[in-house]
């Protein structure tokens, strides 16, 4: 008896037998997933979609499933084949590294069309060309050329460079005309940067797609046959020991006399290294990857390109280039295939980057009639307000209060943080859950917006974000009152996680510009919450920050719940878009140039709707009426 | 030559609320008047548009012990009775008209002469015995030492209807409390933030004290002094009340005469700034101005000093209300 | 009612294509929903485009100016009712009244004498705008008056006087200079509209209390072709005045009754010149174009003349003040000193925790152009050479006896660079202004 099973987005079909867990299968068809406990159901790192089929557990007691995005959220090594099934991996089980990291939206899936999605950025094309004879005496890259243009008539102009030209003769007479040729998408010509024998072809195409975050870097190896994920890697963004913001590092790179040098190295290596990474994972090497899309906000771009930061620090905060004119590997030390194109999605402003066009793009917000919203919850607190008509901006600079900078409890998404926690005031005790379901060592992100809403609920913090001096978990720290979350016996560093009221403030702070930046665009236009047919969040948070928590903060407006969706990674997603297809290439540029780009700190009403979103949910409680009825203060 | 002209009328559905301040015999308290203040549907002096509400009351400002130094015209006027607060409320009351009295208990902040709260609590009854007219009595401004006066304060006016000064956004609980329980009102204060004002009100509130118990009132400069802050917040809080706001209805409350008579309007004599004109003249002028640019803002209880200066704005209200 | 962006945007060609200056065609429609472009900028735009808009956008309220040159007073133009609203950006022309009976000599003098007025306030200068000259009954000698005035000052001169003919010769003497009549009622309407249009005077059309009268009399002098027009509605008392005033303003901008978009003047009735000048205040706080004063009495003036700085102030500008050396109590040579920035909340914080902290203290304010600090120095006007610039020229140096200063935790890594900069020793104080007392109070030493 046997189940087959098949394996998104990898587009694999494997043989299971039904006592195998599905872990088993997959490591057996070499399909590496993260199982970091060892297949015990301790980590949680080995969750996968099941999208069809039928499963049924090993180990009842051990059974963990959950709901997402409309499917069964389950974990490989619990389950087992009951039918044929096909499964979604996340990027967390194939990266096995960085978890939240948020589902990955917009990869091909199995039987979707790829040829006529046009020219991704760069292509290979098998060519049989008619071999020259004394009647048919066209010249070698005119051979070549006419081929191509006779297979791919959308292809011209056409062009090759010195290393492709050099070798050709040769190529073309050892392979007997027989050749792959390689061809990049360079936007206003395509350039072949590499022709072989055909009896040399590699069984892919990789690519890569690039998030270029502050905090995170996230590479993705693509085959740009097929569309499809081959592999990732992800890592902290090295620039950090230079500033955790954005400005630190500008300010850095300033004041050294290479420092534009240095952060472009920072970041090329850590790119290159990912990329070395996320090639083993895939069976590739670098040096064969053909092209590279990045998306990230205008000071990575910069620095990515070894530029100048200064303008954007300065007024009118300029980027170097909204749309970047196709670069090359070479040009800027990366360590793929030197003459493959490297894409930079559009900047919009100083502070709003090709990370926000992208994640346009890919939420198909710019597409759609409805109005859409896109949030991004981080340091740089990108909001992007409009459809197809028309795009607003803005940055709201939320500070780095939500990766937990400047929170001593506050640590990164990574196994053993608290992503989840609950207030109960009858037994007055906390009840989390950590990433791993590992020991708490700190609160990331989501854990630290819940525990927002947890204590408000709690009734241990009051509007403005005082703890309640009464409560027993409340104390005198030093200086200022705190709270214990886990106290040191059950927490893994070897003190009590606490909070303190000015963390508090801070997060208070942030939550407050981001929910003052959508006040503000919307009052730029004269909408209302209500206006918002969707609402996308996009970010570290990916899919684990829960919707109902983030509006009883205050930190999203009152708009019904299902209008709300994690569109996570949505500067990956675009970066993908744009390097499987021209199309989307075309549309991003679109999009850098239809973004109306709006200045928070020239606007007039914005520091008026952040001095009053600087309350739980708001001083103006009519914004939320699913949150009315009393306060939960202390008495 | 007539033309039938319809003066525009806005449709409101809200007002400031009505709230009367000091208690009668017959309600609980010793006052020989009360004094309602708010209950405007309309803005400020729009009579044609709608009920604007009770006349602005002037309160005067004393104090718990003289000031080392003040102006000139001000001693002329307090010299005899700076060193006795209730004999100052008296001749606030009886001799300028005073609709209701405002002590400070300055002397009570740990820097001067850190009066314990039994000293306040005394000289808080000794003005209130002295003057028949209502009360509001201001702390000394640091936050520990108030939130032990008005535990004893408080409950020895109990019934008085005496409006306690103030709750900020840091120090509410003790003072909410008090006036919770011993029925008096609460005066929330902001530091020139509209948003701030609200988030008192709410938290005041949700502690239980009632909008009818409530009075709001925005730190503000004088007039040359960033007064057009104080200015726009009033008349957006005027607008959020006749909108309907729940938690910005509250009569407004302004410091006029402290606020003037430490301005250098009203210090500086003419061997400093010649062109500026006689001093006292001057500094009398800038209070009353500073009530008269308030006053078309929105508020409802002026706190004023010199006598002269609350009797020219008493004229400037006869017209605007039509008196 | 007047378009949104939205609608606007609707309106243009939507390719971005940047003629107007501005970047986006969203942007642009922004401002002009603000009014802050015309909708003429957009070199593509339709004449439908300019139809459908130009009924919605036309300015509610006219501006009109009076007198010529340098001192010219342009008023009216106003958008809001609440300067929270936007802001209102003509403040109103003060007048200081004079007797046409005075002796010329005597005229002159005091008409001089009010030209040179001046009161230095936040660092900048304001004065009376206008001359009033009282009509005391005869014309020639209100004839006369006028050409003594016209000789004294450039400023601009408003005739009060009933009298059609005394205002008709007047004007003769002030020829080119474009006087302000004051005023055309039931009893010389058509007489004195007559003057304003031969003579090129702007015109006060004054009803009796009525301001329906106001409408009918706005009409008829539109027609006849005179469009610079002053209203007062003849309200008797201060408080009909703000009523008046306030449905006027209401009438023109909400309900587009054209016939009130214009400046108002108010002449302060009341007993003496300090009642008048408080009922000036009120007017100015409610939509007086022209306010006239009886006198330029600096005790009576400075007061008006601060309430229209103050009220026409436009709030959307970052609340700052200027830069330079402060003091919280009284600080000595061996007081702490600070630095900031010059954003007001900013400031404000600061001094409030130093005042709380009763340890008295000089505070040096950088003008940041109204920035926080960790916002003026990301936008680098924050800066270790800024700072030493305004240690310098704040004077400080003469103040203390020792070379201490205490920078927001916020930019520590400023110290060094602000050291070299400075010759100062920078200590780094706390991220949050609540940590100053405690360093004032406990680590705070010469």
């Amino acid at each position: 008896m046997q189940y087959t099973l098949t394996v998104e987005p990898l587009n694999r079909s494997i043989v299971v037998a039904p006592e195998q867990s599905l872990l088993e299968a997959l490591q057996g068809a070499g399909i590496s997933i993260a199982a970091d406990c060892g297949g015990e159901g301790l980590c949680h790192h080995c969750g996968v979609l099941l999208v069809e089929g039928e499963v049924a557990p090993r180990d009842p007691s051990r059974w963990v499933e959950r709901q997402e995005n409309g499917h069964r959220w389950i974990l490989a090594c619990q389950a087992r084949l009951a039918g044929d099934a096909t499964i979604e991996l996340s990027p967390q089980s194939l990266a096995g590294d960085m978890a939240a990291l948020g589902r990955i939206t917009g990869y091909r899936r199995a039987g979707e069309d790829t040829t006529h999605c046009s020219w991704p950025l760069a292509r290979r094309m098998a060519l049989q060309l008619m071999p020259p004879s004394a009647e048919d005496n066209v010249a070698d890259w005119q051979r070549l050329e006419k081929r191509i243009l006779d297979t791919c008539p959308d292809a011209p102009p056409l062009t090759a460079g010195l290393e492709v030209l050099r070798a050709l003769p040769q190529v073309l007479r050892a392979s007997r005309c027989d050749v792959m040729a390689t061809i990049a998408d360079r936007g206003y010509v395509r350039e072949v940067i590499g022709v072989a024998p055909s009896a040399s072809r590699p069984q892919h195409t990789p690519g890569l797609a690039v998030d270029v975050g502050t905090s995170t870097v996230v590479v993705q190896v693509v085959d740009l046959d097929s569309g499809h994920l081959m592999g990732q890697a992800a890592g902290t963004n090295a620039q950090k020991a230079y500033g955790a913001d954005v400005i630190s590092r500008i300010i850095w790179a300033e004041q050294h006399p290479d420092g534009p040098a240095r952060m472009q190295d920072l970041i090329i290596r850590q790119i290159s290294e990912l990329a070395h990474r996320a090639c083993e994972l895939s069976g590739c090497e670098p040096r064969q990857v053909v092209a590279a899309s990045l998306a990230g906000n205008t000071t990575m771009a910069t620095f990515a390109i070894g530029g100048y930061p200064q303008p954007i620090r300065r007024e009118p905060h300029i980027p170097f280039a909204r749309d970047v004119p196709a670069l090359r590997a070479r040009d800027l030390g990366m360590n793929l295939h030197p003459l493959a194109p490297v894409f930079l999605a559009p900047a919009v402003s100083g502070f709003v980057g090709g990370d926000v066009s992208a994640g346009v793009l890919a939420t198909g917000m710019a597409d759609a009639e409805e109005l859409g919203l896109l949030v991004d919850v981080g340091t740089n607190g990108e909001i992007v307000l409009g459809n197809r008509d028309w795009l607003i901006c803005c940055s709201c600079s939320a500070g780095p209060a939500f990766e937990g900078v400047d929170i001593a409890a506050g640590i990164h998404a990574v196994p053993g943080a608290i992503d989840r926690i609950e207030f109960d005031r009858s037994s007055g005790v906390f009840d989390w859950q950590t990433i791993g379901n590992l020991t708490p060592i700190g609160l990331c992100g989501t854990g630290l917006l819940e525990a927002l809403a947890a204590m408000f609920r709690g009734g241990l913090l009051d509007r403005q974000g005082h703890l309640d001096p009464e409560s027993p978990l409340v104390r005198d720290g030093y200086d200022e009152p705190e709270v214990v979350i886990v106290p040191k016996a059950r927490s893994g560093t070897r003190d009590d996680l606490v909070l303190r009221e000015s963390e508090i403030e801070n997060l208070l702070r942030s939550k407050a510009a981001v929910y003052a930046g959508i006040a503000s665009l919307l009052r730029a236009l004269q909408l209302q919450p209500d206006d918002i047919q969707r609402l996308y969040i996009a970010g570290s948070f990916g899919n684990r920050l829960r919707v109902e928590e983030a509006v009883t903060i205050g930190l999203l407006p009152d708009v019904p719940r299902e209008r709300i969706s994690f569109a996570g990674n949505t500067s990956l997603a675009g970066a993908y878009q744009a390097l499987t297809s021209r199309e989307a290439r075309e549309r991003l540029a679109e999009i850098g140039r239809q973004m109306t780009y709006l200045e928070l700190s020239t606007e007039p009403g914005f520091m008026d709707e952040f001095m009053a979103a600087l309350f739980l949910p708001h001083t103006d409680l009519a914004r939320f009426p699913s949150q009315r009825g009393p306060g939960p203060s202390s008495s | 030559m007539s033309e039938t002209f319809a003066m525009p009328v806005e449709q409101w559905s809200g007002s400031v609320l009505e709230v009367q301040i000091g208690a009668t015999a017959e309600q609980g308290g010793t006052r020989g008047r009360t004094v309602t203040v708010g209950g405007a549907a309309t803005l400020p002096f729009l009579q044609y548009e709608g009920n604007p509400g009770a006349r602005p009351a002037i309160a005067f400002e004393v104090l718990d012990r003289p000031r080392e130094s003040w102006a000139e015209a001000l001693e002329k006027v307090y010299g005899d009775v700076k060193n006795d607060a209730a004999a100052w409320a008296q001749k606030c009351e009886q001799e300028f008209g005073a609709d209701l009295i405002c002590l400070r208990l300055e002397g009570a902040n740990p820097d001067e002469l850190d009066r314990s709260p039994t000293e306040c609590t005394a000289i808080a009854k000794q003005v209130a015995a002295a003057v028949t007219v209502p009360l509001i009595i201001w702390g000394c401004g640091n936050a520990e030492k108030d939130n032990n006066i008005w535990p004893e304060l408080s409950p020895a006016l109990a019934g008085e209807r005496v409006v306690l000064a103030s709750a900020t956004e840091d120090n509410y609980r003790t003072i909410a409390a008090c006036c919770l329980a011993d029925k008096h009102i609460c005066l929330t204060e902001a530091p020139l933030d509209i948003n701030i004002q609200k988030q008192v009100n709410i938290l005041v509130s949700e502690m239980g004290v009632k909008p009818q118990d409530m009075i709001q009132y925005q730190t503000t400069g004088a007039l040359g002094y960033g007064i057009e802050y104080a200015y726009s917040i009033y008349e957006r809080s005027r607008l959020a009340a006749l909108d309907g706001d729940a938690m910005l209805r509250f009569p407004m409350l302004s410091v006029v005469g402290a606020e003037a008579w430490k301005t250098k309007e009203a210090t500086a004599g003419p061997e400093e700034v010649p062109e500026w004109g006689d001093l006292e003249r001057r500094g009398i002028l800038w209070e009353a101005a500073t009530a008269t640019t308030l006053l078309p803002g929105g508020t409802d209880i002026l706190v004023m000093w010199h006598p002269t200066a609350a009797q020219m704005v008493r004229a400037v209200l006869d017209e605007l209300t039509g008196a | 009612m007047a378009l949104t962006a939205i609608q606007i945007y609707q309106l243009l060609e939507k390719s971005n294509c940047g003629e107007c200056g501005v970047p986006t065609c969203l942007a642009f429609a922004m401002k002009v929903a603000q009014k802050q472009a015309a909708l003429e900028d957009c070199p593509r735009c339709s004449d439908d485009a300019k139809a459908a808009l130009g009924a919605a956008a036309a300015p509610p309220m006219a501006t009109v100016t009076i007198g010529t040159g340098d001192r010219a007073l342009a008023l009216g133009g106003e958008t809001v009712l609440y300067r929270h609203a936007e802001t209102f950006y003509r403040p109103p022309g003060i007048a200081i009244a004079l007797s046409a009976a005075l002796p010329a000599e005597e005229l002159g003098a005091q008409a001089r004498a009010i030209a040179a007025l001046e009161f230095d306030r936040v660092g900048q200068s304001h004065k009376p705008n206008l001359i009033a000259l009282r009509d005391e009954g005869d014309a020639a000698q209100f004839a006369a008056a006028a050409a003594t005035l016209a000789d004294a000052t450039p400023m601009p001169i408003m005739l009060m006087t009933s009298d059609a003919a005394a205002a008709g010769a007047a004007a003769d003497k002030l020829a080119g200079k474009k006087p302000l009549l004051y005023a055309a009622d039931d009893s010389n309407f058509d007489a004195m509209l007559a003057v304003a249009k031969e003579k090129l005077c702007v015109l006060t059309l004054k009803a009796d209390g009525d301001v329906g009268k106001l409408v009918t009399m706005s009409g008829l002098a539109q027609q006849a072709g005179v469009n610079d027009l002053l209203l007062d509605s003849g309200a008797a008392n201060l408080g009909d005045v703000l009523q008046h005033q306030t449905a006027m303003r209401r009438a023109c901008l909400k309900e587009k009754v054209r016939p009130l978009g214009y400046p108002t003047v108010f002449v302060p009735q009341g007993d003496g010149e300090d009642m008048k000048a408080l009922a000036a205040i009120v007017g100015v706080c409610k939509y007086a174009g022209v306010v006239v004063l009886e006198s330029a009495t600096a005790e009576t003036l400075l007061p008006v003349i601060t309430a229209r700085l103050n009220i026409y102030t436009d709030p959307q500008k970052p609340i700052q003040i200027p830069g330079g050396l402060y003091q919280v109590g009284e600080p000595g040579p061996e007081s702490p000193v600070l630095v900031t920035t010059n954003f007001s909340l900013t400031y404000y914080t600061v001094e409030g925790e130093v005042s709380a902290s009763k340890v008295a203290s000089w505070i040096i304010v950088v003008d940041t152009e109204g920035t926080s600090v960790l916002t003026a120095w990301a936008a680098d006007k924050f800066t270790p050479e800024s700072i030493a610039e305004t240690i310098k020229s704040s004077g400080i140096e003469e103040q203390v006896t020792h070379r201490k200063i205490v920078l927001p935790g916020g930019v520590a890594v400023l110290k060094g660079k602000l050291e070299e900069a400075s010759g100062w020793e920078a200590l780094v104080g706390p991220r949050e202004a609540t940590g100053i007392p405690k360093l004032l109070k406990t680590a705070w030493s010469a």
